[in-house]
């Protein structure tokens, strides 16, 4: 059967305080957390500013290949050795 | 978001109460020092989260609390399987080393140490929710009410699962106790 008596035994024990240093701890964590979500603000303009030079340059260089497309590599060797670049076996 | 005053008042509100509860899940100081500030870190993140009108402040502080010792006592027993084939004997001696657990609780005295170390070896062996449904009620003394709140359950459903914890602690120390 059911052994309440032991479990009673769960009675001898004493609420304790919390240690009194517990707090400063917290709030020493809590301003780690803070410091490591926020980067300074020096940091978030420099990478806005990078970003955007990227995205400029990315931009730029596909608008040039856009406007000046060269025949492809593979076309100028098939060209210049009279190949046929198409599956069929004859030449009609 | 919470701001210092409020903040440190939820903390003296609650410190005993956080402190207390990760004491009963982990038996020593050290832990339940780490508990309770993970705990209150978690109250600041969190307080936008906190609806007052499904439950009081002190129901969400329980629940927050038992998640975390619950979540700890599993990591920590998931590092001790990894660690087991690394550290089954000491490196320099050679000799096995005891896994006994660490009973540290200061709010037990001296000459009930070892009889209050004994309940909670059993009483850690029993599933999550029968092991809290104990603790709460024998422990934290709460209401069949109190607990169907923190546990979100029904009350029936509490008391059906204080019996079947109360059946396997007295199977489980029946057990220890024929040895």
């Amino acid at each position: 059967m059911m052994n309440h008596d032991e479990l009673d035994g769960l009675k001898k024990i004493n609420r304790v305080d919390a240690p009194p240093f517990l707090l400063t701890r917290i709030q020493g964590r809590l301003e780690s957390l803070n410091q490591s979500v926020e980067a300074p603000i020096q940091w978030r303009w420099s990478f806005a500013a990078a970003a955007m030079l990227i995205l400029t340059l990315n931009t730029g260089i596909l608008l040039t290949k856009m406007n000046n497309q060269p025949e492809s590599s593979i076309s100028e060797v098939v060209s210049s050795m009279q190949l046929s670049n198409q599956n069929s076996f004859y030449n009609e | 978001m919470l701001d210092t005053i409020q903040f440190e008042e939820i903390y003296h509100n609650h410190k005993v109460l956080v402190y207390n509860l990760a004491l009963s899940y982990v038996h020593n100081q050290e832990d339940a020092q780490d508990i309770a500030q993970e705990v209150f870190v978690k109250i600041y993140q969190r307080y936008q989260s906190y609806d007052a009108e499904k439950s009081s402040l002190k129901t969400w502080i329980y629940q927050i609390t038992i998640n975390h010792c619950l979540d700890f006592v599993k990591s920590k027993k998931s590092v001790k399987r990894f660690g087991f084939l690394t550290s089954l004997f000491n490196s320099e001696t050679h000799e096995p080393i005891s896994e006994a657990s660490h009973f540290d609780h200061p709010g037990v005295a001296l000459e009930d140490k070892e009889e209050v170390g004994r309940l909670f070896a059993i009483i850690d062996t029993l599933p999550d929710n029968q092991r809290t449904v104990l603790i709460l009620t024998k422990i934290e003394d709460h209401s069949v009410k109190e607990v169907a709140d923190i546990m979100d359950l029904t009350p029936k459903a509490v008391e059906s699962l204080v019996q079947r914890a109360k059946q396997n602690f007295s199977k489980k120390i029946g057990r220890t106790e024929g040895f």
